[in-house]
């Protein structure tokens, strides 16, 4: 890809990149630097990169350095399992958008990437397995997992409402 | 895939999540129609669904990059650089071949047994035989130039390759490409060598004198006076003659009167009396201007 390639993918995909990772890693400072860094590596290596490729080598590029910075600073959490839900994570929520952003907050970091990868991004499993290096039913059954245990957690939250 | 009541689930998260093809998006649908109880469970997992929210990243302006242009080295510059290159290289030869020249090699084989060897090409340079006056005034142009002044003291035999009646009408600012001069054996004085007579080109004895004239060039020298003379190894003669090949090459040739090589030429020309190592070795003066 040539340089205006590269600006077009700042262009076309720096937002959603930074939203992924925002979302993933819920932390600004953490997604801005990762994004940056992100695109840092596309520009160095925009020679060998096809401009149709663009969108997945940004986005396998950000999620393995939030892997990576996730793992220096032991917040991974490699449970694979959802975490048990909690009183009071349903108890004050005001409606059910924001109850749906809280419950994306109680997934793992992994079920977290999936999801936005699969919602967000409109990603395959095939690209997702391409992006996350993870196994094609790995994601298939971490991401079933994932929306049962949303729709089990959205479904109380409507009952409390 | 037959969707069936054991397997619908899966069916709907691949409906979900955009898995499936036309025919298997309408069989789930199919299957709901055909199952309202699930379209409640249907419906739950379906809310899962992340709606993107629009976001813009704040440094985004930074990310932009512009590629730096191509160094392009211009043309002229390649073209100074080779004229520098050249430069520089015709300065070291030139610089190697004064160096050379100042440490003259020494001559130690007595009497040159070239004559029959060189009558062939002496042949040629004596059918325009030179006379004394010519080569008089030959001379003084030569000493006005005043690029061999310290010459002044020796006894030199000039040599021209061009014939005597081309040299005598055309040699207006002729330009001699190449003056040789070969020393003897022992430095002398400038006293001694004024005792050194000039052996001419063509004759010795017409240029006989004390006052030796400085350089004389007007033709080739005779091929005997070069091959008797004593003192010039069989070598040097035939370096000689290969030297005055060319049509404007002018030698120095330094014998005296008894046909015996003049040492002394190098401390004359250059100013400073031989090392060991600059005797008997050869001087080569290059591009002298000669004007009649």
């Amino acid at each position: 890809m040539t340089g205006d390639d590269y600006n077009d993918c700042v262009k076309l995909y720096a937002d959603g990149l930074y939203r992924f990772m925002l979302k993933s890693t819920r932390n600004t400072e953490d997604a801005r630097d990762l994004v940056q860094s992100s695109f840092e590596k596309l520009w160095e290596h925009r020679k060998e990169v096809d401009s149709q490729r663009c969108k997945s080598y940004l986005f396998t590029i950000a999620y393995h350095k939030m892997i990576d910075m996730n793992r220096r600073n032991s917040r991974m959490d490699y449970r694979g399992e959802l975490p048990e839900r909690t009183e009071t994570s349903a108890r004050f929520t005001p409606g059910l958008k924001d109850h749906l952003e809280k419950t994306l907050a109680r997934l793992t970091e992994k079920q977290r990437s999936l999801i936005m990868l699969k919602d967000y991004e409109g990603y395959s499993y095939e690209e997702i397995v391409e992006i996350t290096g993870l196994n094609l039913s790995q994601v298939k059954v971490t991401l079933h997992r994932t929306r049962l245990q949303l729709k089990e957690w959205l479904v109380s939250v409507e009952n409390v409402l | 895939m037959e969707i069936n009541r054991q397997n619908y689930e899966t069916a709907f998260l691949l409906y979900i999540d955009r898995e499936l093809d036309a025919p298997g998006r309408a069989a789930v649908e199919k299957f709901l129609r055909d199952h309202p109880d699930l379209q409640k469970e249907f419906d739950g997992l379906a809310q899962t669904v992340q709606v993107a929210e629009p976001m813009i990243f704040p440094g985004k302006k930074d990310l932009y990059r512009k590629e730096e242009p191509k160094r392009v080295f211009p043309l002229f510059r390649v073209a100074a650089a080779a004229s520098v290159a050249v430069l520089l290289a015709g300065g070291w030869w030139l610089a190697g071949n004064i160096k050379k020249a100042e440490t003259p090699e020494k001559i130690s084989v007595p009497t040159a047994t070239v004559t029959e060897k060189n009558n062939k090409s002496g042949d040629n340079r004596t059918e325009h035989p030179a006379t004394a006056q010519n080569i008089t005034e030959e001379r003084k142009d030569i000493e006005k130039s005043g690029k061999v002044r310290k010459a002044t003291g020796g006894a030199l035999l000039v040599k021209n390759t061009k014939s005597a009646s081309s040299s005598q009408t055309s040699m207006d600012k002729q330009q001699a490409n190449e003056t040789e001069v070969i020393t003897g054996e022992q430095a002398e004085t400038p006293d001694m060598a004024k005792k050194q007579t000039v052996v001419g080109l063509q004759d010795a004895g017409e240029l006989k004198t004390p006052d030796a004239p400085i350089l004389i060039a007007s033709k080739p020298p005779q091929q005997e006076i070069i091959d008797k003379a004593e003192g010039i190894p069989p070598a040097t003669t035939d370096a000689y003659y290969a030297d005055n090949a060319g049509d404007n090459a002018i030698s120095v040739f330094a014998v005296n009167d008894k046909n015996k090589t003049i040492s002394g030429i190098f401390n004359r020309l250059t100013g400073r009396s031989a090392t060991k190592e600059d005797k008997s070795r050869k001087l080569r003066v290059s591009v002298i201007q000669i004007s009649y």
